[in-house]
């Protein structure tokens, strides 16, 4: 692509305010229909939605952590330990799926809050804090689980992860919303303007009157929050309690807040950006499989396609 | 005609960034054994021109002389391989290195076999020093020096690569008056032994007591290079701006105090210190001043809860206020205008309108939402009252100048209404036109919305002429309390050094 061509569509996505990472995911598509047409057939594309949906819900909370400045290690870790509790809670009895997920979330914000008191209120860098947090709860997670996790998911609950309404999956809708209502309330709601400003200067904030340390702990509960979310959409869609699952989400999570507009700096970050790296990323993911390459060749051309990724997201920031 | 030959002259310098004409082929000069000052407003082009001289980026247009030979510099190691260097704001050191190892940085001298030879290094270093009659250990990490200390590393390193033309931009900005006075002793210790000091400064007392020569930058024109001898303080600040030295103050008038809005009762910021008495009432202008680190900081900022006093009563409006932190003192009225806009005041990387917006949330909204358009509007109505120079309400602040950042900051601590205004050092780095702006503000704030002001600056000319009554603070308390009035720079600086002290008033 020309340098002129591709600067005239810099400015467009300004002017839009459109992610980058938008046509990024478009030219995703467009190979993947060229190598496989059937692949972007409506049904397969739905089923992109529904694949990303764990993915799209942990890295919202990664990217509001991020836009603070922070980075939260143990959304992994949570999402396994949400897994392994909503089984062998709920025991594949439907009158359990509410309180049990109930209680999953109030469980990732717990753990979210302790997260953020060690992060913003003691001052410790949450690198540490959460990679402590994350080793912290796999323990809990193989003591409670005896190293081999029992039960399963009530019908009512995998409805979400593998149900379809219409010709919509479930799970495509439960994202849509999350991200909807996350998306309205960094925009129209203070709290969200408090998020990002703090993100840039904690002080110009608290010299505003509004305690940034607050704005900071709402951050970590709501990445706790999110990353239970995700761990409950997982046990929706598999059914039953493992506890390899949440690996993948770790880096990725990270690495789609990125995509999306983020900046281990903090301050920048975009929801919509967000939503969309994590489609991009399960595109790249059934681009590479349809591929139909060894693993060594998979893993590399994924480094590198989230690396040009990165690349043209990072544009956007130089000027 | 100079009678000494020019050992670096620019000619016909221009220089352009897009579209925008910065240098607009200015003629720069200067000879050996000189300290040459570069004054003019922010945005005249000064820095450019430096970064120009010293190889940082190549001019648009017109040719430099170094030596009476044309030569082009591709980057800052030329210029130092050639005899320039600039010590920029903010240096270049590297804080974990000693003293030494930052001097001889990337040319180590080696002993035989190439081991760095840090004996070598550090006798250099001493020599050094003990030439610019600094005591300084070579092994002492740059971290654990002041500001000066470490701006006197620089001008070591300078020397070290036998520079014969030091530049050096705002080089007095952070410094207290002492290091001030010994910065001078350096260079003129340089000058007199023959190098050249190229100056950028704002502060004309300083100018006038340092410079040989004075060139004016107006909007990137060169407007004339004057012996210091042979002009005045007036004549400078015309040719800057177009206007006299005393009219840059707004002029005096009878303030008509009111109610005593805000009232400080035996305030103590340490054990030992102090205490301090004040109070401010509406429609005045409480100056406050004094010598570095004598409390005033610490005073200003406990009003706005930023700084935890021993003991003592803040009163506003009569009643005794617990201001624990910003919230309650806004919720009380008080607002509070940082001396360091960059890191405190401003989210530099948002749009001027989430500055200015960012204390008034809750009144902006409607119902539960806040909209932009709504910000902008705030924004549009303080981007008006302070004059605010920029393209949109969108643009980030990182791209205003420093005058306009400070009227943004100005414009984010008047958003909340407040009844008592705490301004720490208003004007410092920004230009004589922004500087004029916000003292007639000020003024005018205090005359006719009977807003309660706390002035607190080192700059005593501006004490001076803007307040109504000038507190002097010494160690952490009160040394004396004149009506502006009738009080004098000398009767100031009695106060402030602790030789008299007065009844508190």
């Amino acid at each position: 692509m020309s340098g002129g061509k591709l600067k005239k569509w810099r400015q467009l996505s300004r002017k839009w305010n459109i992610p980058i990472i938008l046509w990024g995911l478009i030219a995703l598509l467009i190979v993947l229909g060229f190598v496989s047409p059937s692949s972007v057939k409506p049904a397969h594309l739905l089923d992109f939605t529904r694949q990303a949906a764990p993915m799209i819900l942990v890295a919202i909370g990664q990217t509001i952590v991020m836009m603070i400045g922070g980075l939260d290690l143990s959304v992994a870790a949570v999402m396994v330990l949400v897994d392994v509790a909503a089984a062998q809670m709920m025991m594949n009895d439907p009158a359990k799926a509410l309180p049990v997920a109930l209680l999953c979330i109030a469980l990732g914000a717990v753990i979210g809050l302790v997260n953020g008191f060690l992060c913003a209120v003691m001052h410790m860098p949450s690198f540490v804090v959460t990679l402590g947090m994350s080793t912290l709860l796999l323990g809990v997670t193989l003591l409670y689980s005896g190293g081999s996790p029992k039960g399963s998911i009530p019908d009512n609950l995998r409805f979400l992860g593998t149900g379809f309404a219409g010709k919509i999956p479930m799970a495509a809708i439960v994202w849509s919303v999350v991200a909807v209502l996350v998306i309205l309330i960094m925009k129209y709601l203070p709290v969200g303007r408090y998020i990002l400003s703090t993100g840039v200067n904690p002080m110009a904030v608290y010299q505003s009157g509004v305690n940034p340390v607050r704005i900071q702990l709402l951050c970590y509960v709501l990445c706790g929050v999110f990353a239970a979310l995700a761990g409950l959409q997982i046990s929706a869609y598999i059914g039953t309690a493992s506890l390899q699952l949440g690996e993948d989400y770790q880096t990725r999570s990270i690495a789609v807040a990125l995509l999306g507009g983020a900046a281990f700096t903090g301050g920048k970050g975009s929801i919509p950006g967000t939503v969309l790296a994590g489609l991009f990323m399960v595109v790249m993911s059934s681009l590479v499989a349809v591929l139909n390459m060894d693993a060594g060749d998979q893993s590399i051309i994924q480094g590198v396609i989230i690396l040009v990724g990165l690349l043209l997201s990072g544009m956007k920031r130089d000027d | 005609m100079d009678l000494q030959p020019k050992v670096l002259e620019a000619k016909d310098v221009c220089k352009s960034f897009y579209d925008n004409l910065v240098l607009d082929h200015v003629n720069f000069s200067c000879t050996s054994g000189e300290i040459h000052t570069l004054v003019g407003e922010n945005g005249a082009g000064k820095s450019t021109l430096m970064r120009i001289l010293s190889g940082v980026y190549p001019p648009s247009a017109g040719e430099l002389f170094l030596n009476g030979r044309p030569v082009s510099f591709a980057n800052t190691l030329q210029a130092q391989q050639a005899g320039v260097s600039i010590i920029h704001q903010e240096f270049n050191l590297v804080p974990y290195l000693s003293i030494a190892e930052n001097i001889f940085l990337g040319r180590q001298p080696r002993k035989r076999g190439g081991n760095i030879d840090f004996a070598a290094m550090r006798a250099r270093t001493r020599a050094l020093s003990e030439r610019m009659h600094m005591e300084l250990d070579p092994d002492e990490p740059v971290r654990c020096l002041t500001v000066a200390q470490q701006q006197m590393v620089e001008i070591m390193k300078a020397i070290e690569l036998d520079t014969q033309i030091l530049i050096m931009d705002e080089p007095t900005a952070a410094l207290t008056p002492v290091e001030v006075a010994s910065l001078f002793e350096t260079m003129r210790a340089l000058r007199d032994a023959g190098r050249t000091v190229i100056y950028i400064s704002h502060r004309l007392n300083e100018v006038f007591d340092i410079s040989d020569r004075i060139t004016v930058l107006k909007d990137g024109v060169m407007i004339a290079t004057l012996r210091t001898a042979d002009t005045t303080k007036d004549e400078i600040v015309s040719l800057m701006v177009g206007r006299k030295l005393d009219n840059i103050f707004p002029p005096r008038d009878q303030a008509e105090p009111g109610e005593v809005r805000l009232e400080a009762r035996e305030l103590v910021i340490a054990p030992g210190k102090g205490p301090a008495s004040f109070s401010v009432r509406a429609g005045e202008i409480l100056g406050v001043t004094g010598l570095e680190g004598q409390g005033q900081r610490e005073l200003l900022r406990a009003l706005f809860g930023l700084y935890k006093l021993v003991s003592g009563e803040i009163w506003v409006d009569g009643k005794k206020a617990s201001i624990r932190n910003t919230k309650d003192a806004m919720a009380l009225g008080v607002t509070f205008l940082t001396d360091d806009r960059k890191s405190e005041g401003l989210c530099l990387d948002l749009p001027i309108y989430r500055n200015i917006s960012l204390p008034v949330f809750k009144r902006l909204k409607k119902g539960l939402f806040l909209t932009v358009p709504a910000e902008k509007r705030e924004a549009a109505r303080y981007m008006e009252l302070m004059n605010v120079k920029a393209e949109s309400a969108a643009q980030p602040v990182r791209k205003l100048s420093g005058g306009n950042q400070q009227k943004v900051l100005l414009g984010k601590c008047l958003s909340p209404a407040p009844r008592v205004l705490l301004v720490h050092e208003p004007t410092r780095g920004i230009d004589v036109a922004a500087k004029i702006e916000i003292y007639t503000l000020l003024k005018r704030l205090a005359r006719d919305e009977q807003l309660a002001v706390i002035l607190v600056s080192s700059d005593l000319m501006e004490v001076l002429n803007v307040s109504d009554r000038i507190l002097v603070v010494y160690g952490g308390g009160v040394s004396g309390c004149l009506p502006a009035a009738e009080a004098t720079e000398e009767s100031v600086m009695r106060l402030a050094t602790g030789v008299a002290k007065e009844a508190v008033g």
